[in-house]
């Protein structure tokens, strides 16, 4: 070690004193040499600490600095970032956390023994109120969600709406995409969102039209009318209707939602 | 697909803004930034936040045709994220122990800066694999703050001075290789 580098060493581990020390600094402040130096060693140490990270002064002057800032602030660099935006909001609106899972089965299995109070008391004093079922097992967090399978903006909005509860913008914005879809005359995924939507906002005969449309096409989730039919009746406090497509579901086991349909037919008996 | 090609398709998801191929990031990498950043006495909103910035990021780097990424997307990626967390923990502390008024920069120019340190410690890290095996095993020590008398013990040197020479000679070789390269000269101040 020479003598600069001794002088730098000591000066870098903060053992240089009074005297010294000024007449180090003083040297640094004019060999521009010396101070760049100094200034990588101290990088160096920063850099290289897996504990510690750099932070650039914001103000610095640097051709890379400015052309990412111009990108990110240009119509390319925003769109980008709202595609993450939309990503993220998606991942965490169909992604419930395992402490959400665990939660959800909890709140079932309350529901469930809700149910069961319920339908003692439905025995005891024969005032059951169809209504109550319907409550218990609407459950929307569990449908398909539509921008896995389709980037299309607009659903991805009607989609995020209906998940905010915000069923009459989201059913507009449904049925101006179905409207303008002219690859599949029914997109059974959507025909679903939109007959929810429109029980929810107490369209229940609307409602019924759409899930009946959905029923008589030839999509593979055709047989899934049966259930969200059955939970519209439920709905209307029409009983019989309810058991009626019920009964229609239950005939084949490969249905959606066969074995809850059997169980509910039971309770309804 | 190939891993390669997967790979490329990820990347190019980030560069165009693509949401199929950034939601394919999400699912694969995600889980492990919210355990890293929740190990690191971070929260899930840490999490996401790190997840946002670190793609933001990399996405404005890549749009240079001469980015490239020599490993793994999922491992060059996690990396980034692991940076972005340290950013973060460090920019808090100074925000606690700094009385000093610190400037509240635009997102952008924080995520510009970011990506710019990220490039900066990835040259840093790039240069350490062209010294010596020796030399970067006791700089790892130096540098994360080991005790000289310790790094005598581990690496079989006599006294702690011969650790004090050594680190000097090695830090040199690498201040060296740094300065050599004309990527440095592009990450510094004009």
């Amino acid at each position: 070690m020479n003598n600069q580098e001794k002088e730098i060493e000591a000066y870098l581990r903060g053992e240089m004193r009074g005297e010294e020390l000024r007449a180090f600094e003083k040297e640094i402040a004019t060999d521009s040499v010396l101070a760049r130096e100094i200034a990588l060693y101290r990088e160096m140490n920063v850099l290289y600490d897996d504990a510690d990270w750099e932070i650039t002064d914001s103000n610095i002057e640097n051709r890379k600095v400015n052309e990412y800032e111009t990108f990110l602030k240009s119509e390319k660099g925003r769109s980008i970032a709202n595609s993450i935006q939309n990503v993220e909001d998606e991942y965490f609106d169909s992604k419930p956390s395992n402490q959400m899972r665990r939660f959800i089965v909890y709140v079932g299995s309350i529901a469930a023994i809700l149910v069961i109070g319920l339908f003692v008391v439905f025995q005891l004093n024969k005032n059951f109120e169809s209504e109550n079922l319907y409550a218990e097992y609407k459950n929307w967090s569990d449908l398909p969600s539509l921008t896995l399978r389709n980037s299309n903006t607009d659903l991805a909005e009607a989609e995020k709406l209906f998940k905010q509860e915000k069923y009459k913008e989201a059913l507009d914005l449904f049925l101006k995409y179905q409207s303008e879809d002219k690859v599949s005359s029914v997109n059974s995924q959507v025909v679903l969102y939109i007959g929810i939507s429109q029980l929810e906002l107490d369209k229940n005969e609307d409602a019924l039209q759409s899930f009946r449309a959905l029923l008589h096409s030839d999509s593979l989730d055709a047989t899934k009318a049966y259930w969200y039919i059955s939970l519209a009746y439920l709905k209307m406090n029409q009983v019989d209707d309810a058991k009626e497509q019920l009964q229609e579901l239950i005939k084949d086991p490969g249905n959606y939602k066969y074995e809850t349909a059997k169980k509910i037919l039971k309770k309804l008996k | 697909m190939t891993d390669q090609k997967y790979d490329d398709y990820l990347l190019q998801s980030l560069v165009t803004g693509d949401e199929s191929g950034i939601r394919e990031i999400y699912k694969k990498i995600y889980p492990k930034v919210f355990k890293y950043v929740c190990k690191h006495d971070g929260t899930e909103d840490d999490a996401k936040d790190v997840m946002q910035k670190a793609l933001l990021q990399l996405s404005v780097r890549a749009q240079v045709k001469e980015f490239s990424i020599t490993s793994s997307f999922e491992g060059y990626f996690f990396t980034t994220c692991k940076n972005v967390w340290r950013r973060e923990v460090k920019m808090s502390k100074s925000r606690v122990t700094n009385d000093a008024v610190i400037d509240l920069i635009h997102e952008e120019k924080e995520i510009a800066l970011a990506a710019f340190e990220q490039e900066k410690w990835e040259l840093f890290q790039e240069k350490l694999q062209e010294i010596s095996e020796n030399c970067r095993k006791v700089l790892k020590f130096f540098f994360n703050k080991i005790p000289y008398a310790k790094i005598a013990d581990e690496m079989d040197y006599a006294t702690e001075n011969t650790v004090r020479q050594r680190i000097f000679k090695c830090k040199k070789k690498l201040k060296e290789a740094i300065q050599s390269d004309s990527r440095y000269n592009e990450l510094k101040e004009l």
